[in-house]
């Protein structure tokens, strides 16, 4: 962990980085605001606290604090200010702007210890609750058993690559597909044999599309693949793989290996820049859901086509 | 004003605590001091000749810092002072302040 120390009196600034290093703090010097803050830039993954002189050449401490508050960077920076104690104003205005704590000058060695670790609390703090927010979010937006996008999470990415297609001009295909009589399955083998499935057709429809494409947890067994700059003619070709892709291989499960096949609704389009994101997604979705269900009444384990203008 | 003249010149013992004991490192900021005033004092003493209020500031503010951290207390008191009365636009006794600060700053050169 780095600390930066903005001061341009040099004795004042050498004895700080000295009571700093001494309790094992990995200090940056700077010797005015301008410094320090090409220094942070440089730096700036590192540092979580900065203590700042108020009057400085080039560029002073309430400006400095700003620019690194305003930093947006993906942790925080606890920034304690160096001030004349008496100097009430000064206090409330750099707390008013930005810093966390200030320092009187000079600074008592404990005082600025014990005041550190309160940064290093709220550092520690701030740093757990990140985390515990990205991984919030992969649970947010991830289906549980089969580690893909859920309904929620699908619609967001076909919106926004349905918009790079617009944006683009590039074509783009979408797919529904349901696993057929999957009530069967879990009746006659348990539903522990019906995640199995689930997981499985994952992974096999996976494994016959590029990374980048999206696919994602639509319902109990639908899914929804979104596959950008395709045009209808190999969009058929895919859908068509992922549907042997289930069929041709028996799924094995426990007490014996068990025939699955999927049915599939494919919708494609070339965008124009009138389209409309939001009508658009709901006429594709509305579309691909009636190919969908066409394949279903036609007796199942098929693909249906339809394109949407 | 009695009271100000009797508190020690140097509070070595304030100073080394915050350097963590370290009697090589304050030696070494004293002669950074001691080699840096001159430059400031030359200043100072320009800025009460023109009366200009803000190098009067700045230069003692600067003092001030350098030797609040030293706990060059005398220093520091005499520097707090002039950098009041430059924030002010004090002229009134300034002259007084500076010597005093002068004759205080030729005693530190004798500290080790």
């Amino acid at each position: 962990m780095k600390v930066l120390i903005a001061e341009d009196e040099n004795i004042s600034r050498m004895v700080l980085a000295k009571a700093l290093a001494n309790h094992g703090y990995e200090v940056l010097q700077a010797h005015d605001g301008q410094e320090a803050w090409d220094v942070f830039q440089k730096e700036k993954e590192d540092i979580h606290i900065a203590i700042l002189d108020w009057q400085m050449p080039r560029m002073d401490g309430i400006e400095l604090c700003q620019k690194i508050k305003d930093a947006s960077l993906s942790h925080y920076v606890y920034v304690i200010f160096l001030t004349g104690k008496k100097d009430i104003d000064s206090i409330v205005e750099g707390l008013e702007r930005g810093a966390d704590d200030y320092l009187p000058k000079p600074f008592d060695r404990r005082e600025l210890l014990s005041r550190l670790k309160v940064g290093l609390r709220l550092i520690e703090f701030e740093k757990a609750l990140r985390e515990a927010n990205v991984k919030l979010h992969a649970l947010a937006i991830t289906d549980g058993l089969t580690g893909i996008s859920n309904r929620r999470a699908i619609f967001e990415r076909l919106r926004s690559e349905i918009s790079r297609a617009v944006r683009e001009n590039s074509p783009f295909c979408l797919i529904m597909l349901d696993i057929d009589h999957f009530k069967k399955v879990n009746d006659i083998y348990g539903h522990s044999a019906g995640d199995k499935v689930l997981v499985e057709i994952v992974n096999r429809i996976k494994s016959e599309l590029r990374p980048h494409d999206d696919i994602g947890r639509y319902g109990g067994e639908e899914f929804m693949v979104g596959i950008s700059k395709t045009d209808s003619k190999i969009s058929r070709v895919i859908a068509e793989r992922l549907r042997t892709c289930i069929c041709e291989t028996p799924f094995q499960i426990e007490g014996g290996k068990i025939d699955v096949s999927i049915s599939l609704g494919v919708v494609d389009f070339m965008p124009s820049r009138d389209h409309d994101i939001n009508d658009l997604l709901e006429a594709m979705i509305k579309a691909v859901d009636i190919a969908l269900y066409k394949a279903k009444e036609a007796g199942r384990n098929r693909v249906v086509y339809d394109s949407v203008v | 004003m009695e009271q100000e003249k009797a508190k020690p010149v140097f509070d070595q013992e304030s100073v080394l605590e915050r350097l963590g004991g370290d009697m090589e490192f304050l030696k070494e900021l004293i002669e950074l001091f001691n080699s840096d005033y001159p430059q400031k004092m030359a200043q100072l003493s320009k800025g009460i000749k023109e009366e200009d209020f803000k190098t009067i500031k700045e230069t003692a503010h600067s003092i001030k810092s350098a030797s609040g951290n030293l706990s060059l207390t005398r220093v520091y008191d005499l520097s707090f002072k002039i950098e009041g009365m430059g924030s002010k636009g004090k002229i009134h006794g300034i002259e007084k302040a500076y010597n005093e600060l002068e004759e205080e700053l030729g005693k530190i050169k004798d500290l080790f």
